[in-house]
């Protein structure tokens, strides 16, 4: 199957003509065209209960991250989806700064100042969305979708790529947040929206009026989209700006079919749910094999009633790998690297670069400094704490050590840390209901940081006083070249390291 | 008799028993919270739907 881009372009009263051009199907068939070896195409039938995953989790074994397009999924109900599905999109962190034209290793800045440009949407008409080519309000069945089953006990199949849009009914600002759904039958689903989260705020506000609560949920874009999408703002805030600013150009909105412009869609979405969240029914939903890798519990939760889908006639299935790179990298620890950078060196203007590493997969933040006074490695540990609930241990370190190198900031901990000293911890924080190690009933635990950095200097002009490290004169290091006595296809035969 | 787990004190997960087809899987302690005392649990192997009561064997609650 060949992936067409369905490119369109509008006007807007105050933006004269806008393009569209980004959408997930734009951004496929680029990928397709410059670089093919970064796709790869199942063309027989693949199950979605389990086995795209778990091919997914073989590449990350091995830590590689093709975009992985299945032309015939197999559905829940063990037929062939007329819908293809892709996923790994947002696995790779070069792959993933690269769509957005960032530096894999300045992605903190960068999505920040890219974030910072807010760039208003536009309304189209929905005669000028694609993601209202077909229109069902009746004899809805979503489990016609590609959605997949990801991990043993998860119940049934879950949209792990559904960003779920609700409004605050104060003041009828939009939010929206990559949640899990759980497909529990043709029209009804499970809906997990965490404890503190904008969505959850605007539930409360909801059921506190006695009202069901609307809600839209979009699934496909193009990845920059997604990327800004998830952009961590503050409440209420609508995340369109923030996600047309890191796209590089105004999303592109259109009226949901239930809610009007009550609640607006990406018009260059692939599938949009339309429903509500009604009033107290609780049920039970999970367990579900999330983000830190483990499977959490099974939880009292709202349900979605499902009274409209639209979608593009040509729609893609946009899948990810959840618990696995594809869920971390650019859906969530880009922003979340972001957001830690502008607290920090709004505190700490010494601060140089801040890395979400996927080995702690958002409870570990690793922040470079340049340490110019005492105490500030413990003022950057306090600082980034708050930038999101999900974070748990902060690690600071000097210029020298490379944050993108998990040996070298081990190597700072083990020999710039003395843990009477150096480790601070702050209990009873609000926390992020995922973590396995927090006890009963689960919303505070501990948090912290360890400073790891050497003594700033004694002086201006003068050297730390701390030991140097191991290393030749600088001249030798530049002469002594390892080409000059070793080739390409020797040296990868040398024994290495486990 | 008070739950106590070492490293975790009281556990946030309960361990139940489908009681259709005794496979174990765990649940948020929170079903125990008198508001939620109504929600019935979803065996997530077989789909039986039950009441956490029925659950004949059950662990840290």
């Amino acid at each position: 199957m060949k992936i067409q881009s369905a490119r369109s372009s509008t006007t807007s009263p105050d933006k004269g003509i806008v393009s569209s051009t980004k959408d997930l199907h734009s951004f496929l068939e680029e990928l397709e065209a410059r670089n093919p070896a970064a796709l790869l195409r199942i063309r027989t039938p693949m199950d979605t209960r389990y086995d795209i995953t778990a091919l997914q989790r073989k590449l990350d074994q091995v830590r590689r991250y093709p975009v992985i397009f299945v032309e015939k999924p197999i559905t829940y109900e063990g037929k062939q989806s007329q819908f293809p599905l892709v996923t790994n999109l947002t696995a790779s962190r070069e792959l993933c700064a690269a769509i957005l034209g960032m530096d894999p290793r300045q992605v903190a800045q960068q999505y920040y100042e890219r974030m910072t440009r807010r760039l208003q949407p536009v309304v189209v008409d929905r005669s000028e969305a694609p993601c209202k080519e077909v229109i069902q309000t009746d004899k809805i069945n979503l489990w016609e979708l590609p959605v997949t089953i990801h991990t043993e006990m998860d119940p049934g199949p879950y949209i792990g790529t559904s960003f779920v849009t609700t409004i605050d009914p104060e003041t009828g600002i939009d939010n929206m947040a990559l949640q899990r759904i759980w497909v529990k039958s043709p029209a009804r689903t499970g809906f997990w929206p965490a404890m503190g989260g904008h969505n959850w705020m605007n539930l409360q506000k909801w059921w506190a009026r006695g009202k069901d609560m609307p809600v839209a949920i979009w699934i496909g874009h193009h990845p920059a989209g997604l990327a800004g999408a998830q952009a961590r703002l503050g409440y209420p805030e609508s995340h369109y700006p923030a996600m047309g600013g890191v796209m590089g150009e105004p999303v592109r909105l259109v009226a949901t079919e239930l809610f009007g412009d009550q609640i607006m869609v990406p018009a260059d979405a692939e599938i949009v749910i339309e429903g509500y969240v009604p009033v107290g029914v609780i049920e039970a939903e999970g367990p579900f094999g999330e983000y830190p890798g483990y499977i959490g519990p099974q939880r009292p939760s709202p349900v979605i009633e499902v009274k409209c889908v639209t979608r593009r006639k040509q729609a893609v299935y946009h899948d990810v790998g959840v618990g696995l790179a594809d869920h971390l990298m650019m859906m969530g620890n880009f922003p979340l690297e972001a957001r830690i950078y502008d607290l920090t060196k709004r505190a700490i203007p010494e601060v140089l670069n801040v890395y979400v590493p996927l080995s702690g997969r958002r409870n570990h933040v690793y922040v470079q400094i340049q340490k110019t006074r005492p105490g500030i490695g413990r003022d950057v540990i306090l600082s980034a704490l708050t930038a999101d609930t999900r974070l748990k241990h902060i690690f600071v370190v000097d210029e020298d050590i490379d944050i993108f190198n998990e040996e070298q900031v081990l190597w700072a901990v083990a020999y710039r840390s003395q843990w009477d000293k150096d480790i601070v911890v702050i209990r009873d924080m609000a926390t992020f209901p995922l973590d396995p190690s927090i006890s009963a009933p689960g919303y505070t635990g501990a948090k912290g940081g360890i400073d790891c950095t050497m003594p700033p200097p004694l002086g201006p002009g003068l050297p730390r006083p701390f030991q140097q490290t191991n290393h030749p004169p600088a001249e030798v290091e530049k002469r002594i070249r390892l080409e000059d006595f070793v080739t390409p296809g020797q040296l990868s035969k040398f024994p290495g390291q486990i | 008799m008070t739950v106590h787990v070492e490293k975790l004190g009281l556990p946030r997960d309960v361990f139940v028993t489908c009681p259709q087809c005794k496979k174990i899987y765990y649940i948020e302690r929170l079903f125990y919270d008198p508001s939620y005392d109504h929600v019935k649990l979803h065996c997530p192997f077989c789909h039986h739907e039950f009441d956490k009561r029925d659950s004949p064997q059950v662990w840290g609650a």
